[in-house]
């Protein structure tokens, strides 16, 4: 057995170089080191790493509570095809668009509808790019504060359930799933209540930047509205079925599933080859999400057996820092983090590592799970490298990078706001949960 | 990917039959839970090697862009040996599970069959991904070589 402090400066100076420099699978690098780092530290040596790993991938790809991602995954797959973003757009500029800044505002609520029934905020971002740009062009909006709303409003992918970033949090630290969906609903109207409010800040600061749209006939805006009924049924059908405790995750993921597959079919957009093509999509997704959980998990084990959580509340004792300030801490470590790795990887790197951490200090693991999520939320368009960005550069290649980030900086306000109020009043994500 | 594709369809029809079977018939489905179980690996495993053939896990290497010629090569080097012996570490690790459930006499409580013969195929698997994964790189490697000549 080794000194776990040194184990665990060479297993992260390792994995940090070898994930910074080279494009080896994430999952296949937390894995290796994981496993060695166990090897290193575990008085049984090898035997104990390989029986500890194994069981730890085993586990993970044999509970079927976890058929709950290829599940959702297929949701997001459906609606996607179903071409429902088209529709939501459309009705949300119908209704608010007249507004001055009203197509960013339609372009933000279309955002949280598709967020509300797909998990990924990279094809948030592509599908509404599409959709709502072209619009905002033809209104002369200011090129980077178009494309800055939809990468924004993209974000909300990932924390509005049934939200994949979520479902990879419950099934590395063993939360309920279903809860951590409904914890995401009071920060996600926040973000949309939040982003609305920079929008409107933005027109009352410079007012060619975000000009009104059509006015649309209160005729053509219920008409409109009555076409994007499958958002409200898929979205009650799944939440309403987890809040009122009518079905598991699981079942909500067979019955999103099944939902959207017929809603599809509805739209007459469901045929052989694309059934086929989105259950192909899910399964490659599903692999590629279970192949870094089980690298996540691996190093998870490792880093209890190190000892770590533990130093690192004794640390926290003798340094006098209040729970608070640790947590600012983590988060001044997000920061730093999210400049470089976003999306998933982050939430695979940090929650091994954060996790029995906050856990040791009494902290609610839901909570800190939507913590997260909205750390990486806001990751995804922070420079140096934000996915969301990188998206809509690659479809607009017209508009400059920079002026997409400066197009996005009073959205990242309204994160940082909503970052603090999540963390200074849990009940904000809490309080629906605690109703279940 | 076509039987992962499949594995996926059954495996949501079989969560929706459960579902619906409890609700309206009275009575879940027997041992679903653990066919569940089974869908899922095989899902993930099937749909490994082209996932992997395709590059499509997540990477981040955010510093590989900014080497230059020689350095891209040896960071292309490490990572096709690095991406080989992390699935062959995988698939080691699979297939001592089964090794040991095979031992153990491991078996499902509700349909009663004996675990192993169904994980021995999982290692298999991850060993089908690396084969594709160095045949991949082998036809990368004549593409780029047409290209110079």
């Amino acid at each position: 057995m080794s000194d776990p402090t040194l184990v665990l400066f060479v297993a992260g100076a390792t994995l940090l170089t070898i994930v910074i420099c080279t494009r080896i699978p994430l999952g296949l690098v937390l894995a290796a080191v994981g496993f060695f780092g166990i090897a290193a530290l575990h008085p049984r040596g090898f035997t104990a790493a390989i029986v500890i790993a194994g069981q730890q991938i085993l586990n993970l790809a044999l509970d079927f509570q976890f058929s709950v991602v290829p599940l959702f995954v297929l949701m997001g797959v459906f609606v996607a095809r179903a071409g429902l973003a088209e529709d939501l757009y459309e009705t949300a500029n119908a209704w608010i668009g007249h507004f001055k800044g009203g197509l960013a505002m339609a372009t933000i609520a279309a955002c949280g509808g598709f967020a509300a029934i797909s998990g990924s905020s990279a094809a948030s971002a592509a599908t509404m790019a599409r959709v709502a740009v072209p619009s905002m062009n033809r209104f002369r909006y200011e090129k980077g504060f178009s494309a800055g709303t939809v990468a924004a409003g993209g974000t909300m992918g990932i924390l509005i359930p049934p939200s994949g970033a979520l479902i990879v949090y419950g099934l590395l630290t063993e939360q309920d799933i279903g809860k951590l969906f409904i914890a995401g609903i009071g920060p996600g109207v926040l973000t949309v209540g939040l982003y609305l409010l920079a929008i409107k800040l933005v027109t009352l600061v410079a007012p060619a930047a975000a000009p009104r749209g059509e006015r649309a006939e209160w005729r053509v805006r219920w008409r409109l509205l009555g076409g994007v009924w499958g958002v409200f049924v898929l979205f009650l059908l799944v939440l309403g079925g987890i809040y009122f405790g009518l079905v598991t995750t699981t079942e909500a993921g067979g019955l999103g599933a099944a939902g959207a597959f017929l809603f599809t079919l509805l739209r007459r957009r469901m045929t052989g080859s694309v059934l086929m093509d989105c259950l192909s999509e899910s399964a490659r997704i599903t692999a590629m999400i279970f192949f870094v959980a089980f690298g996540a998990l691996i190093l998870n084990q490792f880093v209890n057996i190190s000892g770590l959580p533990r130093s690192v509340a004794t640390a926290i004792e003798a340094w006098q820092l209040s729970n608070l300030e640790v947590i600012l801490v983590i988060m001044g470590f997000f920061v730093v983090l999210g400049m470089f790795i976003d999306g998933f990887a982050m939430i695979f790197l940090t929650v091994p590592v954060f996790v029995p951490i906050v856990d040791a200090l009494g902290f609610d693991l839901v909570w800190w799970g939507i913590v997260t999520v909205i750390a990486v939320e806001i990751s995804l368009i922070t420079p140096p490298i934000g996915l969301n960005v990188f998206v809509l550069k690659s479809m607009l290649p017209d508009v400059a990078l920079g002026a997409i980030y400066r197009g996005i900086v009073p959205y990242f306000g309204a994160d940082l706001i909503r970052i603090a109020v999540v963390i200074l009043f849990p009940p904000v994500a809490l309080y629906l949960p605690g109703l279940i | 990917m076509a039987a992962a594709a499949v594995c996926l369809f059954v495996m949501a029809v079989t969560t929706l039959a459960d579902a619906l079977g409890r609700y309206f018939f009275g009575g879940a489905l027997s041992g679903a839970a653990e066919v569940v179980g089974f869908l899922l690996a095989f899902t993930i495993f099937l749909a490994l090697p082209a996932t992997t053939r395709d590059r499509g896990h997540i990477s981040v290497g955010m510093l590989h862009a900014r080497f230059g010629p020689t350095g891209q090569r040896i960071s292309r080097f490490v990572e096709h040996l690095g991406t080989a012996a992390g699935l062959g570490l995988i698939c080691w690790l699979v297939f001592d599970q089964a090794e040991r459930a095979r031992a153990g006499g491991d078996f499902l409580v509700n349909l009663d069959i004996v675990v192993y013969p169904f994980i021995y195929p999982l290692a298999a698997l991850i060993a089908v991904a690396i084969i594709g994964y160095l045949r991949s790189l082998d036809r990368d490697a004549d593409r780029t070589d047409r290209r110079a000549t």
